[in-house]
């Protein structure tokens, strides 16, 4: 590679989400305070800032305020407060309310598309002086010669063809050279994924736990809608055994945002999140909310569930980790966002304390200690056994978890541990195949026409970013042992199992253009086979504030 | 009501009108006999006394034409309409969403300072003025203009109208013009008029078009083996047109070629609306894709999910099997 | 030699059907949040003739030039990402004027402050109206030829020599510059902007002129009575069997009993 393709910053920052773009703006906060010059590059693989972006979300605004404390005066995104909190039981034909655990009371909090906030977010980075990239994914890490420092990331290659030789369009991608750089990948980023692997950074924390989420828009015509309604819900469709339900949160100008989230620790080969979603929407209370109306986006994200216990090591030299890559989720408040921004700003404070008393430590070491001290740390901790205590069940982990929370009150001189996802999958001698009941196109709807409204898209002459590291796997461990569970726990029909015409013989397709980017595969399957890499630029979903 | 006048941009070949400009000629037919007024067609290329027969028969009253043919150049060709506009204070002028009619239209809309609607299906007169309705949004959308200013000049698109049934008891004349051949700015180097598969996508009964789903040229040999089988002609997605594999005469959609078949068998086409503008009016859509959430099962009346490559031979072997 | 290319900013033509959606009370497109608007890709593939030309011609300077709202700045900003040298913001509605007359109007203003240019590139329409009128009224305005539907653009010894796409072929025209040229699908897919010229784009020059700085009334020539999406009545069968040879036997039956083949 030429000089000329390298480009030097002081930090580069990889997402743009409501980590990246807290850590950025907090720099360039710094810099201006104390009049020094911190250049910002953040690299984000959607072609626009937010495009990516999928969450719930209703969120608390404690990080923003501390960032921005006059957001509302500039025009923030945040329309609708959270008003009636509604905690809910469903059977397949009824539903009990439920006291709603004081985690999830949404008093103070606001329904928003996150994707929103991050385009907001990014106008106010880019008025400070920080040069966003939307559309330019950083693709692979530039490590020194050692191989145990990181020197910054290099953008992906575009225009390689499928059988990976150069095509007209070939443009080599750029190295990215920084003093530090943030990873703000979110959920099982890539990159930070081959940090764990060659730096250990997971040697002294349990294994990451995970969850998926299946959200949907609706523009809906009923008289059951009431802006900053919020609605969880737990029981059906799922069995005891399967940890997971439900949020529905009304937000303004007839919006509804639903989605449907599930443990990917979950043992039933033959199980579908993406069916389940659908199921859930067909039950009776629920129903009515969407009649007449209108479906208008669809998407999915894996997200972190491990909490306090999966924390990896946060820096290292070269660079630290922040957001949803290093699984700061609070998973029984179901909010990720307030947690991940303090950690970006907290991350940027170190980093900017670091260069100015120049020291020539290349692992901000300071930034683990500030979160450790900071409430992210206190949330956290407060909250890390009641995720694990559903591996007893709906109903042990809920009793465990009002013991918990009204009587230790987060303070059990205990700490479950948590377990690998991929390793919780039963063989399929187990169980039955579940049938599903077939999609009405009115409220539930089949898997490719959902796709469809995601807005994905990947050239199709590029190498599949979905990799198998031993192709043979597929067919002689998972379609054998598994009955091939890709083919359902993707929620974007990217994998498919298709048969020869005339021997029979079965092979992975990999309709690796549906990719919705919520690296699922990735975390599930089974043998950990498949690596979900970034595909060339400008590739994946384009939510409409999701 | 003033009679009016309507003009039509008639093309053709040296024997025959195109059937774009008898749907011209019908919809000027349509706009002008209510106020009794007048159809000219203009005929500046290639023609014969078959041709001003056809024109009178679909519906002119009159036939304007080069004494000799013209060789296209919008300069000329412009300042030659533009002329007869006014001489015969036409108030309307139909051209066919073609080539040359788009590329003539707005010339002449700008020179006369008239209105214009382009890519329309249908027009009419509402309260003394034209009204069009036209395609846009890439096929998702129509608009219906009012056209304020005159003369109102119209691209209709080809497929939209059905031609009047000829009417050989009708009489006209033809006069002939002479070509304004001094505005000419531009000039020919070379014209290749590659094949004529381009014009019979047009009028064919059976239709069979392949998209980027066939992954390369090869895919429409097998595409073109079904068609001899069917006596169909091949089509082609813009996609596929745009990255080579076949030359654009082929194209079917927004901005290629309008289809109007009973059947039209959709290959590897994912339906981008475009794509869809163009094949419309096709009576039944027979879709082949491995793509499941392509668009283009919305639009078809039968769909098989599956690789083409495995399924185009056996189609072809049923075929033949029921032929033999 | 000095290059105009005309671009457009439109509601991505590339978004879920399902997601378009017309506001019949008000005649318009229901704009879907947090979709970012695009480059009219006919647009985005005159820039790429003109960075083609540039290749060629490494003197060659290309400024992008748009009607619209501050938001079209994006696309100017696309254009200076995929190699272009300069862009002007001629300040107007969002998405520009519907309304042809008018837009070629001003354009046609504004362009005669860029003078003294050589060629003008724009797409042979706009993906959203797709009316295909502006760029031949641009040209009557300023007296220059024109030639439509590019798929190939070369210049050489101050002409420009255009491979024009007719409905049946091809045809190959020379004219003399200054000219104007709109370039159709055809040109085959766009560069991508590539990062290092990204990161150049927000030190290339922006201008930004007020429409009444350029704006000549041109009157209405038309008015929109309404938009409306068609209506489908089309439910699809999918045909199935369990083997390409059955699904074909079962289609063919099909089509036979239908008497479309």
């Amino acid at each position: 590679m030429s000089d000329s393709d390298i480009m030097e910053f002081d930090v580069v920052i990889v997402g743009a989400g409501p980590a990246g773009l807290a850590a950025a703006i907090r720099i360039k906060q710094l810099a201006q305070s104390t009049s020094t010059e911190v250049s910002v590059c953040v690299l984000e693989k959607g072609t626009a800032v937010g495009a990516h972006i999928l969450s719930g979300a209703v969120i608390d605004p404690r990080a923003l305020s501390e960032l921005i404390p006059d957001w509302k005066e500039r025009g923030a995104p945040l329309n609708t407060i959270a008003a009636e909190d509604k905690f809910v039981f469903l059977t397949e034909k009824s539903s009990y309310r439920l006291p709603t655990p004081p985690q999830m009371n949404n008093h103070g909090n606001y329904i928003v598309s996150v994707g929103a906030l991050c385009r907001w977010l990014g106008e106010q980075a880019e008025a400070l002086g920080v040069e966003i990239y939307p559309g330019f994914p950083a693709a692979r890490l530039l490590w020194d010669q050692s191989g145990s420092e990181i020197l910054g990331v290099a953008t992906g290659d575009a225009g390689i063809g499928r059988d990976g030789s150069k095509t007209d369009n070939y443009q080599p991608g750029m190295e990215i050279r920084a003093r530090q750089t943030i990873f703000a990948e979110g959920c099982r980023g890539s990159l930070t994924k081959k940090l764990f692997e060659q730096l250990s950074l997971r040697a002294n924390c349990d294994p990451q736990t995970y969850g998926i989420g299946i959200k949907e828009l609706w523009e809906v015509d009923s008289p059951l809608f009431q802006p900053g309604t919020v609605m969880h819900t737990i029981g059906w469709p799922l069995d005891s055994g399967t940890y997971g339900g439900s949020f529905l949160y009304h937000l303004d100008q007839n919006k509804i945002a639903v989605g449907f989230v599930i443990g990917l620790d979950y043992s039933n080969p033959y199980l579908s999140p993406f069916d389940e979603f659908q199921r859930f929407k067909s039950h009776p209370k629920i129903r009515p909310m969407f009649q007449g109306g209108r479906r208008i986006g669809y998407g999915a994200r894996a997200l972190s569930e491990g909490g306090y216990q999966s924390i990896p090591q946060l820096a290292f030299a070269g660079g630290v980790l922040v957001g949803d890559c290093a699984g700061l989720l609070n998973v029984p408040k179901i909010k990720g966002t307030h947690t991940a921004m303090k950690s970006g700003m907290l991350a940027a404070e170190a980093i900017v304390d670091h260069f100015s008393k120049n020291n020539s430590d290349r692992t901000v070491s300071d930034y683990p200690k500030r979160l450790a001290s900071s409430w992210v740390w206190d949330e956290l901790y407060l909250a890390r056994n009641i995720r694990p205590s559903f591996r007893a069940g709906l109903f042990g982990g809920l009793m465990y978890s009002a013991v918990d929370t009204y009587v230790l009150r987060g303070r059990a001189p205990w700490t479950f541990h948590n377990h690998a996802d991929h390793l919780q999958l039963d063989r399929r001698e187990k169980h039955t195949p579940i049938s599903y009941p077939k999609p009405d196109g009115e409220i539930t709807f089949d898997k490719m026409s959902s796709v469809a409204l995601s807005n994905t898209n990947h050239e199709r002459n590029q190498p599949v970013h979905l990799k198998l590291r031993d192709p043979a796997i597929a067919i002689d461990v998972n379609l054998q042992n598994y009955d091939a569970p890709e083919q359902r726990y993707c929620p974007a029909g990217v994998y498919e199992i298709v048969r020869n015409s005339s021997t029979g013989e079965p092979t992975l397709l990999i309709n690796a253009e549906n990719c919705v980017h919520c690296k699922t595969c990735d975390i599930k399957d089974p043998t950990q086979n498949i690596d979900w890499a970034v595909p060339e630029p400008g590739g994946g979903p384009i939510y409409p504030d999701m | 009501m003033s009679a009016l006048r309507v003009l039509v941009l008639a093309e053709s070949s040296a024997t025959e009108a195109t059937p774009i400009s008898l749907e011209q000629v019908a919809l000027a037919r349509k706009l002008a006999e209510p106020s009794g007024g007048q159809v000219s067609a203009i005929v500046l290329g290639p023609r014969s006394s078959d041709v001003d027969r056809q024109l009178i028969s679909g519906g002119a009253d009159k036939v304007y034409a080069a004494e000799e043919s013209i060789s296209y150049d919008p300069d000329v060709w412009v300042a030659t309409i533009s002329h007869l506009v006014s001489e015969t204070s036409a108030g309307v002028v139909i051209f066919g969403h073609t080539s040359s009619g788009s590329d003539l239209a707005p010339r002449l809309a700008f020179r006369l300072s008239g209105s214009i609607a382009t890519n329309c299906e249908n027009a009419a007169i509402e309260n003394g003025m034209i009204v069009a309705t036209r395609v846009c949004y890439g096929g998702k959308a129509r608009s219906v203009l009012r056209l304020s200013r005159n003369p109102a000049i119209i691209t209709l698109r080809p497929g939209s109208l059905t031609p009047l049934a000829p009417d050989t008891s009708r009489v006209g004349e033809t006069k002939s013009i002479s070509a304004n051949t001094e505005k000419a700015r531009s000039k020919l180097l070379e014209r290749k008029q590659e094949d004529v598969r381009g014009l019979r996508l047009e009028t064919a009964k059976v239709v069979i078009g392949g998209g980027r789903g066939l992954g390369g040229p090869e895919g429409f040999k097998l595409l073109e083996q079904l068609a001899s089988k069917l006596g169909a002609v091949v089509g082609a997605s813009r996609v596929a047109c745009d990255l080579g594999w076949c030359p654009p005469s082929m194209q079917i959609g927004l901005t290629g070629k309008t289809i109007t078949p009973d059947l039209y068998i959709a290959v590897g086409i994912s339906g981008a609306s475009q794509h869809m503008a163009g094949c419309a009016g096709a009576k039944t859509i027979v879709a082949i894709n491995s793509d499941a959430k392509a668009p283009i099962f919305a639009d078809a009346s039968i769909g098989i999910v599956g690789d083409y490559k495995e399924l185009l031979p056996k189609i072809l072997d049923e075929i033949q099997r029921l032929n033999s | 030699m000095k290059i105009l290319v005309c671009v457009k900013q439109i509601q991505d033509p590339e978004i879920a059907p399902g997601l378009f959606k017309v506001d019949e009370a008000s005649n318009s497109v229901v704009a879907v949040p947090g979709i970012a608007q695009v480059i009219s890709p006919y647009d985005e593939q005159a820039i790429e003739a003109a960075l083609r030309i540039k290749e060629k011609t490494p003197e060659a300077k290309v400024v992008v030039i748009t009607l619209g709202a501050a938001s079209a700045r994006d696309v100017l900003k696309h254009g200076l990402s995929m190699g272009a040298d300069e862009a002007v913001l001629v300040e107007g509605p969002k998405n520009g004027s519907a309304d042809g007359f008018v837009t070629a109007s001003v354009l046609s203003e504004a362009i005669k402050k860029l003078a003294p240019f050589d060629l003008i590139l724009t797409g042979r329409q706009s993906a959203d109206l797709d009316a295909g009128v502006v760029a031949c009224g641009l040209a009557e305005l300023l007296g220059i030829p024109s030639v439509n539907f590019a798929k190939s653009v070369d210049v050489s010894d101050g002409n420009v020599v255009v491979d024009r796409v007719l409905d049946n072929g091809f045809e190959k025209i020379q004219v003399q510059l200054p000219a104007l040229v709109t370039v159709s699908n055809e040109m085959g897919p766009a560069r991508k902007p590539n990062l290092r010229e990204t990161m150049k784009a927000s030190r290339k020059p922006m201008q930004s002129w007020p429409q009444n700085d350029v704006n000549k009334d041109a009157g209405a020539s038309q008015e929109l009575i309404r938009l409306y999406v068609p209506i489908k009545e089309k439910h699809c069968e999918i045909i199935g069997g369990t083997s390409a040879g059955e699904t074909a036997q079962m289609l063919v039956r099909k089509l036979r009993d239908g008497r479309l083949i």
